[in-house]
């Protein structure tokens, strides 16, 4: 036997005090392992010691642990712990109608939103942008410009543009991609913008002696701009 | 109502649910299961049998109290209400602390040589009782993870899985925890140990 053997053997010092034979006479050649198991021993013998000198529940404590069940058997539960589920449930409806409250008002200003860029694409061309209107369209612009996640458009009954079958855009547009039926088919929205940076060759197009270029340009739902118009 | 043989059958959950329904049969069969080893766990953790029997009252007033909120998918009942014990034995001793501070080792030291000492005048019941009660001192000296093991394990009689399951560990944390909480007791009682007991011992050194 070896001393790891004889350790794991001794391992439960409740066990220390067992008879044997096989590990006496490693124990007579090895001192530590002689510590060990003595030191075991005493440890096995003091912890059965503690085990029966513990003292049996007394019957006075059976007595009140009754009498505590009773009395609670006896009171009925507190209203704070009857309105506990009600309460609980008023919390989770109060919260769930904020919710509901606050997708409504977020669906309602989109839907506004879109219905006012609607009614904006059959606004007549020749009406004078306000400047608070030019200054939101010219941010606006900036985004129509580029690729961008289109926000869902009303679909109208019929179509409304009426150009060729090459051609859908109207003819005051001038073009800035292909467009066709099948690429440029389905509601565009109008957009008044004012170019960021007025270009000499738009400018004298428009006949604007300021300086200041405004533009309508035809965004298709998918976001990307189909034409120009210069406005004069 | 319920007749105490066929109370007998149902398990510990079974009988929480029918003794917070108001059967005082289930209530007393429940708490004749489990009253033992709460009761033996309060005492060997506080060594005290007053806070021992406040602990075994707590834990029943708290079981009828939170019983409602006991899922049986998070452990038996007796699990349950070993940790409202534990919380409980906690509680008082924090509150004990500043009144009774626990054994220092030279209080140990000097309790250990006295019995050494005396041990010849003294007779076998005396020894007996100052070696438990330095024992007591010595588990009671241990850290909180060790003594809860020891207390579980070697005092309690509660199975290595059971305790896993009540201090929330692997059974492999309680075995090696318990290895170390023997050698750090043994090395606590290292002075009682006396070396005459062995007999002939060889030479320093194992011969493996």
């Amino acid at each position: 036997m070896t001393c790891q053997e004889l350790r794991l053997y001794f391992e439960d010092p409740l066990l220390a005090d067992t008879e044997f034979t096989a590990e006496a006479e490693h124990l007579a050649q090895c001192a530590d392992c002689a510590r060990f198991v003595e030191g075991r021993r005493v440890l096995g013998a003091g912890l059965l010691g503690i085990r029966e000198s513990a003292p049996q529940t007394p019957a006075a404590l059976d007595d009140a642990v009754l009498s505590a069940y009773r009395r609670h058997i006896a009171i009925p539960p507190s209203p704070a712990l009857l309105s506990r589920g009600p309460r609980r449930l008023a919390a989770w409806c109060l919260s769930a109608a904020a919710m509901a409250t606050l997708v409504a008002t977020l669906l309602f200003l989109h839907q506004r939103r879109n219905a006012t860029a609607i009614v904006e694409s059959h606004a007549p061309e020749s009406a004078e942008p306000s400047p608070a209107a030019i200054a939101s369209k010219a941010v606006n612009s900036s985004l129509a410009m580029k690729p961008r996640r289109s926000h869902p458009v009303r679909r109208q009954p019929s179509a409304p543009w009426a150009g060729t079958l090459q051609n859908p855009l109207p003819a005051a547009f001038r073009s800035l991609m292909y467009c066709d039926e099948l690429s440029c088919g389905g509601p565009m929205e109008l957009i008044r913008v004012q170019l960021p940076a007025p270009d000499s060759t738009l400018a004298t197009a428009a006949g604007s002696g300021s300086g200041t270029v405004f533009a309508d340009v035809l965004v298709g739902p998918d976001g990307i701009a189909r034409g120009i118009h210069i406005v004069e | 109502m319920a007749s105490t043989h066929q109370l007998s059958s149902r398990s510990d959950a079974e009988l929480l649910q029918l003794a917070l329904a108001g059967e005082e049969p289930a209530f007393l069969l429940l708490y004749q299961r489990l009253k033992g080893g709460i009761f033996r766990y309060g005492f060997y953790m506080t060594n005290s049998k007053s806070a021992a029997e406040e602990v075994t009252q707590e834990v029943f007033i708290s079981l009828l109290k939170e019983g409602r909120h006991y899922r049986t998918e998070r452990g038996d009942v007796g699990a349950f209400a070993f940790g409202i014990a534990r919380n409980f034995v906690r509680r008082i001793e924090r509150r004990e602390r500043a009144y009774q501070p626990l054994p220092r080792q030279q209080a140990l030291e000097s309790l250990s040589s006295s019995v050494i000492c005396g041990s010849e005048a003294l007779t076998g019941q005396m020894i007996r009782k100052q070696l438990v009660e330095r024992v007591q001192a010595a588990v009671a000296s241990l850290p909180d993870h060790y003594r809860q093991v020891v207390v579980l394990c070697d005092l309690c009689e509660v199975s290595y899985a059971d305790a896993a399951s009540r201090l929330q560990c692997a059974i492999g944390t309680i075995r090696s925890r318990l290895n170390r909480a023997h050698a750090l007791l043994a090395q606590k009682l290292k002075p009682l140990s006396s070396p005459q007991r062995v007999g002939a011992v060889g030479p320093e050194g194992c011969v493996i």
